[in-house]
């Protein structure tokens, strides 16, 4: 029965979302759950099989790294349709149904295929699943936003396209099988084909340059689907792949590892600096989900590192498992924060973080759960983005060791920009934070109330393993689910634990805790038994207007102001840093060009025609 | 003896419509309604029962090459299956749309005529016959696209006339140094002479290449096809983007260039470059229209850009690809064609701007037209995807990854200005008071129809099928003077 | 030869007249002298010196006669351009209904 199983996690979904277009809405909500569920307990059951290496008729094939990734998958995608069972409208929530479990099932068919044909095509219909959920979005900037999501990550499908059939002939012997072809770069093209494939998986996975979709994306599109495309599936599938082209498509030398460390640092700063001046809650975190993708790259694109004495660098191998690590950590809190939003912007009607604040006291277990997101995506012990991060850092710092010292300082600075980076990340959630749940709440938001259960439980469920994998994050995570991916490389697997340092995460949770502990004891019995007095603020006397509420939005204005920051928001405000803007303005400029020949004037036409028949005759002659 | 009435039963059916044609369009509808699905069936029967053979009917008493001929091989049956399944559901597509314009018997005449005139061209196997088919079926196109009698319309229609008439009398003095050079107009007869005497071949083919590279619309060629293709009646237009370019066109280059002449090398790298430069150049053209069937125009030049650039790849693999993309181009193109038109009849426009969230209103338009454009751009799982995938293929597989790329870019800028479609036309934040009601339901079926094709054609690659189906055609093609051996074997 | 070069000469003045008159009649004149002079080739393909009709008939000698298909062919022809010609001419006088001027350079609705 083996070999059916990997049909089944494609076939099921298809079938599903086939059937709900014509179910009425409970059944589809049961249908669909019940299916999922199915699925994630049918994808557990393959983990000890997952070394068996299962396959079907060359077309899908289950190894450690696709179960990894599709268990992740079927996990979030459950999660996220507890959130969503009771949080569409009317009208997209017919379609949302539908679209909901083709998604899943393309993304699982893309990690699962073993033919590169097979992965093409899963890979570019997840592409326009993710065009149909922007499109679901009614205003006039989400149909823009949805253009170009579907323009960058559908048109990064050809370059996918141009790199596997590269590959296909740099590589002859493995005909259009998958995974074990190992290209090193003293072939013909095969630069061309590692890039191609590059520029797909960043822009599936929102690297620099081709992250702009993202926010844009986050902003118009409806919630539930951001949290499951760009926030966790697409994160999955372009790394995923970068890890694929890392262990078993390519052997990278060192420039090009260093290129991907830039890159990733990059993304990273690039992002963040955006992020703190973000208005709108959902683009801010839609910054961040690129920002967070610069460690994976960082750390995934390590992998493999030779050190000085010709062996794979134990550096490379942390930090190939702190990007996986982080991978995993990112989707769970991305989506996690995204569903908050979302559950916020469902109850305030709005996610302008100027128009938000004081919701704190009104959706407490919200405001529990978005701390614990936020804090976990800051990297703050003992949530798991601790740890993941710090797994990254080492990494390169170890990989940096055995380098000359061109490379150590590159490094360094790449190192810099990153943990520069996580600091603003807790800055820019301080804002975050303080302008939904804290300040002072503006009158119109004072009925709101606690989000749905079944938002509520999705949100639980995400916080709870973002605690979990922070505090056993060696013992679970790593171990458990990571640690056997680097079976597919023999030579990669290491006695991972004797190389993680002396960080021993239970302990550091409970020394981080404890305080904290102490801290509710003594709140308890000695501050709450006094009495606390609550008055208005007293502004010389004058009633309290709007404009004197500290929304915390503008935490960060005065850095657009600094000296070399300027320039890089003014730019960034014009768009120069954004490639799709780029393109747009070359093709347009091209098409005026052109446009201009067409005068319209019949005998120029006739004059094209006579002189293309005299070159002709001349090429030929 | 199949292949004449494909050319007698629309010459028969334009006669009937003319004779007996009242005011009432009933009656009009009904014969080349019938003529036009009579063909359809008689088209498949006609592709399947070839099982890769050729056969020859002589159009009179004498022989070869005394006589005009009729070669049905795999090719010429694969065209007229395609003409057959575009004019069907352009014909459908026609009922309610021209009744919107003119309710006029002349239409159907004129479009039975255009019908007899492309099955004229690819199943003759004479060059002077095909001439006179071809000229036959520009005539109804000058009139079709002049048929809404606005100013714009005559305006295309003479340029189109014009540059038509030029490129025509190009390949009349083609044929006749052909003839001096031969003395023969059978094509089969040309293909055993020519080759040997490569000074004629030389002019012949720069004649050819120019006459009907204007009629295939390639790249410093074009300049009629957005005007003529964007000012036509919408099931016209998706008549001529759709079979006319390529039968005209497409279909006669491969048979002079690959049958007659044997794939002079040449010739075959002119193919690639003017193909890659259709694609490009097309592209950004169509990026910078608004009107949404002018850019529909453009992305048919740049479509053919990858036929001709597979073309000259001229590989067994190439050609399956060019092969395959014809049919496809056919299918999607005609049905973004229809898309626009619907838009028309419905809002009355087809400038982008004025359009908008046409996705609430007109639900079949709008999905198919989503199917026909991720179709276009090369996205699986739609049938546009895997001859793409098999231009790429073959290009990277003879070395030119130059071309390759140059497809991938040209791939990208089609999602790019389709995209751009999808998002003026069908979403944003407009209201508009139509319903799809308007549209009649020959309308909603061509569409739908051609949507479902757009899905379901990329089961032609399965082996068992592309061996039966797509693998005769692309041996016709590329055995290069098997084709002589065949006609003049079968005598 | 020398019929051949006036030939193309004759092909040359119909080109040179589509390409720069402006009067929408001028050049569907000069479309026709395009097709006279590809017509004229193709007779003149099939001329031979001294050679005369191609008739058979009992009473006439066997003598060398010019290739009578060509003859045929531009017969066709002819037909052909003539219907060109009368459609081109038809849509001229729409164009000028439509447009008050018979100058194709400002007949330009449709450009870019």
């Amino acid at each position: 029965m083996g070999t059916n199983e990997l049909l089944l996690l494609v076939t099921i979904p298809v079938g599903i979302g086939l059937i709900n277009i014509i179910l009425p809405n409970i059944l589809k909500k049961i249908l669909t759950f019940g299916g999922l569920a199915y699925l994630l307990s049918l994808t557990i059951q393959l983990y000890s099989k997952a070394n068996l290496s299962l396959s079907y008729k060359m077309i899908f094939a289950l190894d450690q790294l696709s179960w990894l990734t599709v268990a992740f998958i079927q996990l979030l995608g459950l999660i996220i349709l507890i959130y969503s069972l009771k949080s569409m409208d009317e009208v997209n929530e017919r379609s949302y149904f539908v679209l909901f479990p083709l998604t899943l099932a393309f993304c699982n068919g893309a990690v699962l295929s073993a033919n590169s044909i097979v992965l093409m095509i899963f890979w570019g219909l997840s592409g326009i699943s993710l065009y149909l959920f922007g499109v679901m979005g009614r205003s006039e900037s989400a149909s823009q936003s949805a253009r170009k999501t579907f323009l960058i990550v559908g048109g990064s499908d050809v370059f996918l396209i141009l790199g596997f059939v590269l590959l296909r002939f740099i590589n002859t012997n493995s005909g259009w099988a998958l995974w074990n072809s190992e290209v090193s770069f003293n072939a013909n093209f095969s630069y061309l084909a590692f890039f191609s494939i590059l520029i797909a998986a960043f822009a599936k996975a929102g690297g620099f340059p081709l992250h702009t979709w993202v926010p844009d994306f986050s902003k118009d599109a409806p919630v539930e689907g951001v949290a499951f495309l760009p926030a966790s599936l697409d994160k999955l599938l372009g790394i995923y792949l970068l890890a694929r082209m890392v262990m078993s498509l390519f052997i990278l030398h060192i420039y090009l590892q260093m290129m991907l460390l830039t890159l990733g640092a990059l993304t990273v700063i690039f992002a963040v600096m955006m992020a703190l001046l973000q208005h709108n809650g959902k683009k801010l975190l839609g910054y961040h989900a690129v920002s967070q993708v610069g460690y994976m790259i960082m750390g995934v694109g390590l992998g493999g590192m030779l050190a000085a004495n010709g062996q794979v660098a134990a550096g490379g191998i942390i930090a190939f498992i702190g990007g996986l690590f982080h991978l995993l950590n990112n989707t769970i809190y991305k989506t996690s924060l995204f569903l908050i939003m979302g559950s916020v912007e469902k109850k305030a009607g709005t996610c302008d973080l100027d128009k938000l604040g004081g919701l704190g006291t009104k959706m407490p277990i919200t405001f529990m759960f978005a701390m614990i997101s936020a804090l976990a995506i800051s990297g703050i012990p003992p949530f798991n983005g601790f740890y993941s991060k710090w797994l990254i850092y080492q990494g390169i710092i170890n990989v940096l060791k055995d380098l000359s010292v061109g490379f150590q300082i590159w490094g360094l600075l790449c190192l810099i920009l990153a943990i520069f980076g996580s600091a603003l990340t807790l800055a820019s959630f301080m804002k975050f934070l303080h302008a939904i749940f804290l300040g002072k709440r503006q009158a119109i938001h004072n009925n709101i109330t606690e989000a749905p259960t079944f938002q509520l439980i999705a949100n639980g469920i995400l916080a709870i393993i973002c605690v979990i994998f922070g505090i056993v994050a060696i013992r679970i995570p790593i171990m458990k689910l990571i640690n056997p991916v680097l079976n597919i490389k023999p030579e990669w697997s290491i006695a991972a634990p004797t190389l993680f340092g002396t960080y021993f995460p239970e302990l550091f949770s409970f020394l981080v805790i404890l305080p904290f502990i102490l801290g509710l004891i003594v709140f308890l019995i000695l501050i709450k038994k006094k009495r606390v007095r609550m008055d208005t603020n007293y502004i010389g006397g004058q009633e309290p207007v709007e404009k004197f509420r500290i929304s915390g939005t503008g935490f960060y204005n005065e850095i657009r102001d600094m000296a070399p920051l300027k320039f890089f928001y003014m730019w960034a405000d014009k768009k120069f840093f954004d490639i799709y803007d780029i393109l747009r303005g070359i093709s347009l400029f091209f098409a005026k060009l052109f446009k201009a020949l067409h005068t319209g004037q019949l005998q120029f036409y006739c004059l094209w025609i006579l002189i293309g028949m005299m070159v002709l005759l001349k090429i030929v002659k | 003896m199949i292949l004449p009435y494909f050319i007698i039963i629309p010459l028969l059916a334009a006669f009937l419509i003319t004779l007996f044609s009242r005011e009432k369009d009933y009656w009009s509808i009904t014969v080349s309604t019938i003529a036009s699905a009579t063909m359809l069936v008689l088209s498949i029967v006609c592709f399947i029962t070839l099982k890769g053979e050729t056969f020859i009917y002589n159009l009179s008493g004498w022989k070869i090459p005394f006589t005009i001929c009729l070669v049905r091989d795999s090719l010429s049956c694969f065209m007229i299956v395609i003409i057959q399944l575009i004019s069907f559901t352009s014909l459908l597509f026609s009922v309610n749309y021209i009744r919107h314009i003119s309710s006029s018997w002349k239409y159907y005449s004129l479009f039975m005529f255009l019908v007899a005139g492309m099955n004229g061209v690819v199943s003759t196997g004479d060059i002077f016959n095909l001439f006179v088919f071809m000229e036959i079926a520009l005539f109804a196109a000058y009139a079709l696209v002049s048929y809404g009698g606005k100013a714009f319309e005559f305006e295309a229609a003479f340029k189109y006339a014009v540059i038509g008439s030029i490129s025509s009398t190009l390949i009349l003095v083609g044929i006749g140094i052909t003839y001096s050079a031969t003395s023969s107009l059978t094509l089969a007869h040309i293909a055993q002479v020519l080759p040997q005497k490569p000074d004629i071949l030389v002019w012949v083919g720069v004649l050819f290449l120019v006459g009907f590279g204007i009629k295939a619309a390639i790249m410093p060629f074009h300049a009629w096809l957005p005007d003529a293709h964007s000012s036509a009646p919408a099931p016209i237009s998706s008549m001529l983007s759709g079979v006319l370019i390529k039968a005209l066109g497409i279909y006669v280059l491969i048979r002079l260039f690959f049958n007659v002449f044997g794939a002079p090398p040449v010739f075959m790298n002119i193919f690639m470059v003017l193909g890659a430069a259709s694609i490009i150049i097309a592209s950004f053209l169509a990026i910078g229209q608004w009107d949404m069937k002018r850019l529909l125009a453009y992305s048919s030049i740049s479509q053919i850009g990858f036929i001709l650039l597979a073309l000259g790849i001229s590989t067994k693999l190439a050609i399956l690809g060019a092969v395959f993309h014809i049919f496809n181009h056919a299918i999607f193109k005609s049905l973004l064609f229809y898309n626009a038109g619907s838009i028309e009849m419905a809002i009355g426009t087809r400038d982008l701007r004025e359009m908008g969230n046409l996705k609430s209103v007109l639900p079949v338009t709008y999905s198919t037209s989503l199917i026909g454009t991720l179709s276009v751009s090369g996205l699986p799982p739609f049938n546009g995807f895997f001859s793409k995938l098999i231009i790429i293929v073959a290009c990277v597989q003879a070395g030119y990854i130059t071309y390759a790329t140059i497809a991938i870019i040209g791939s990208l800028l089609t999602l790019a200005y389709f995209l751009k479609v999808q998002r003026y036309a069908f979403h944003g934040d407009k209201l508009f008071d139509v319903s799809e009601k308007s549209i009649g339901g020959g309308m909603k079926f061509a569409m739908l129809f051609l949507a479902l094709l757009c899905v379901v054609t990329g089961v032609l690659l399965i082996p068992a099928l592309r061996q039966s189906m797509l693998d005769p055609i692309v041996d016709t093609i590329f055995n290069k003077t098997e084709y002589i051996k065949l006609v003049l074997g079968s005598l | 030869m020398i019929l051949y070069i006036l030939c193309f000469i004759l092909l040359l003045v119909g080109l040179y007249g589509v390409l720069t008159k402006k009067d929408l009649i001028k050049i569907i004149l000069s479309l026709s002298i395009m097709g006279y002079a590809a017509n004229l080739f193709l007779i003149l393909f099939a001329y031979k010196n001294d050679a005369i009709f191609p008739i058979l008939s009992e009473s006439a000698v066997q003598e060398a006669m010019v290739d009578p298909l060509p003859q045929a062919l531009v017969l066709t022809s002819i037909v052909i351009e003539l219907g060109i010609t009368a459609m081109l001419v038809a849509l001229a006088v729409r164009l000028y209904q439509k447009y008050k001027t018979f100058d194709i350079t400002k007949i330009r609705s449709l450009s870019g």
